[in-house]
């Protein structure tokens, strides 16, 4: 073999070698796992934080509002998309559950007891969720527009529906609006 | 707790070893095994919490779970633009308030009786979309949301130099943020205008499904926030399933189906003008 070709091949062999010491160690762990990608990213992805809780945990201590709700002319709609996100205020009630337990005299079971937490009344303003009952809360859905058909959501002209200067919760009730 | 009453029983053990030197260490072994148990079982009764929080990982879903291919469907006959979806989607994907970032947001079409369209989406319809043009001068009016199409042959995917964007094996696509170098080809690419450089992290930010949320068996923020169902998610390959059926029952659209990406999010009643 021609001695140009030796050291040419010497020279490959090296920077062969020097990219497969570079990529063992820069090359993340999980990289290849399900394609040409890291896979711990799908992992870090699905591991973010709700903020919309489960819809059915408002109905624990709000059972009220749920029955009324669960009934009438809202019952599809969502109690977070009125009333916001309610991560932070179910995380108050999680904070603080040691103030809500008691224990069963009979089994010595320690649950947490409904009555107190719905007796609750110094939750801080930032636990709190919002209350929208200004007129736009609900013209978002129900003002005219050509493009709502009347037989998903009813309309109404807002200039021209009863007492234009009151709240709509003044005459409806926001969970059972038609009582 | 458990320490404490461990070392009690050891002194009583040792005594006991002194009054009886029969017992052998297999039996403290035992008796040692007993008491650990009691006590684990004590702890689970004593903390529902914890057995629950038991359940739910062992119910959990595959992450990523290669037997399931996640799809999207919007009935446009129920879509009212009151803008929901697009706002539960900021909060809970923290997406900037500023109204030109989006992971989803609703456009509303005018045809107008001159033939002309007027197509508009202030501040992504998260305020609530309002009629701007007087109903005589109006031929027809629909809501078009807007997301992610999740495309089976995503040309985003494609142009990424460094890989940072990629199709998870359960049919979303997502972003590796921390291989992204906010190079922006990805957002020139996407046929549909889906995504954005974040101002915060200076990386490329689009829908994701909300897979953080899919995978904790919850349905997207949007779904969970639209008022009147018009939004739906679910398995594709699951031939029963509400998504299939859906899709099934109504003449449902891709859009801009001569690009062939594949789209995974269907339109029922996807007007001409829209395509
Ligand atoms: C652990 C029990 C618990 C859960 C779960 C819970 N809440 Fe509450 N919530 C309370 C209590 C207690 C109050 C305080 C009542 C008061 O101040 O009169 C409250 C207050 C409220 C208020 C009124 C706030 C105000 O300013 O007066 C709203 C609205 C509300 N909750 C909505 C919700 C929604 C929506 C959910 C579901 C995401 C939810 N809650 C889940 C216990 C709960
Ligand atoms: C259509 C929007 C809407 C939906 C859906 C809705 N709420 Fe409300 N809710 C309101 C409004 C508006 C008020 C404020 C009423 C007022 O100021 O008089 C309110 C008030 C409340 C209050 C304060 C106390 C009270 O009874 O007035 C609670 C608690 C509450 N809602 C819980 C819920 C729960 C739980 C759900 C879901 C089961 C729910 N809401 C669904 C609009 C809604
Ligand atoms: C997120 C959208 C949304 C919001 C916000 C909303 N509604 Fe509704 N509302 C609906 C839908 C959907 C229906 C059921 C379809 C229908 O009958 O119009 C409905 C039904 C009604 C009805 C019964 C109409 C009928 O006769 O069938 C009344 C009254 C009403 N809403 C009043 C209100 C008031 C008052 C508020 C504000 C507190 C409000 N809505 C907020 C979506 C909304
Ligand atoms: C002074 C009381 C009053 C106020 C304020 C009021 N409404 Fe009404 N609303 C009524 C009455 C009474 C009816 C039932 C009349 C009927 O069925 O035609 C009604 C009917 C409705 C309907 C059903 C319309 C239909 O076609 O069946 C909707 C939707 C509605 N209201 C929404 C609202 C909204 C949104 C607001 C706030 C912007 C509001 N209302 C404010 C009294 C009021």
């Amino acid at each position: 073999m021609p001695q140009q070709v030796t050291r040419l091949l010497i020279v490959f062999a090296v920077f062969i070698g020097m990219f497969l010491v570079a990529a063992a160690f820069l090359k993340p762990a999980s990289f290849g796992e399900y394609g040409h990608y890291r896979g711990n990213a799908i992992k870090e992805i699905a591991a973010k934080e709700i903020k919309f809780v489960d819809r059915k945990s408002c109905a624990n201590c709000h059972n009220d509002n749920s029955d009324a709700l669960a009934g009438a002319e809202h019952a599809l709609i969502n109690c977070q998309t009125c009333h916001g996100p309610g991560y932070k205020h179910n995380q108050w009630f999680e904070q603080n559950k040691s103030r809500f337990m008691r224990q069963d005299p009979a089994s010595g079971i320690w649950t947490v007891d409904t009555i107190l937490v719905r007796a609750a009344k110094d939750i801080p303003e930032e636990y709190k969720l919002l209350k929208p009952n200004e007129r736009d809360a609900c013209l978002k859905c129900h003002a005219i527009n050509a493009a709502r058909r009347e037989k998903v959501v009813r309309q109404i002209d807002v200039t021209d529906h009863y007492d234009v200067k009151k709240k709509c919760v003044e005459c409806h009730p926001p969970h059972a609006p038609n009582s | 707790m458990p320490s404490s009453a461990c070392s009690k029983f050891l002194i009583q053990n040792k005594m006991e070893t002194e009054k009886d030197k029969s017992k052998t260490r297999r039996d403290f072994f035992k008796a040692s095994a007993l008491v650990a148990t009691g006590l684990a079982l004590n702890a689970v009764v004593m903390k529902p919490g914890r057995a629950a929080a038991e359940i739910e990982r062992a119910t959990a879903a595959k992450i990523p779970d290669p037997d399931v291919q996640y799809g999207f469907a919007i009935d446009l006959d129920k879509c009212i633009g009151c803008g929901n979806c697009a706002k539960a989607c900021k909060i809970e994907n923290d997406v900037p308030q500023e109204p030109f970032y989006f992971r989803t947001w609703v456009e509303q079409y005018v045809v107008k009786c001159d033939e002309t369209m007027k197509i508009e989406s202030p501040n992504g319809g998260i305020d609530g979309l309002k009629q701007s043009v007087s109903k005589e001068g109006i031929e027809k009016s629909f809501f078009v949301p807007k997301m992610c199409n999740h495309c089976a042959k995503s040309p985003c995917e494609q142009v990424c130099p460094v890989g940072a964007t990629f199709r998870s094996p359960d049919g979303v696509v997502l972003i590796d943020k921390e291989y992204c170098i906010g190079c922006g080809y990805c957002v020139q690419s996407c046929p549909y205008g889906c995504r954005y450089i974040s101002p915060i992290t200076h990386t490329v930010d689009k829908c994701t499904m909300c897979y953080h949320r899919l995978k904790k068996g919850l349905q997207p923020a949007c779904v969970e926030a639209c008022p009147t169902g018009a939004r739906m998610q679910g398995n594709l390959r699951d031939k029963d399933g509400p998504l299939v059926k859906f899709i099934k029952e109504h003449n449902c659209r891709v859009l801009k189906p001569h690009l062939n990406t594949a789209p995974k999010l269907f339109y029922n009643s996807l007007s001409e003008k829209v395509i």
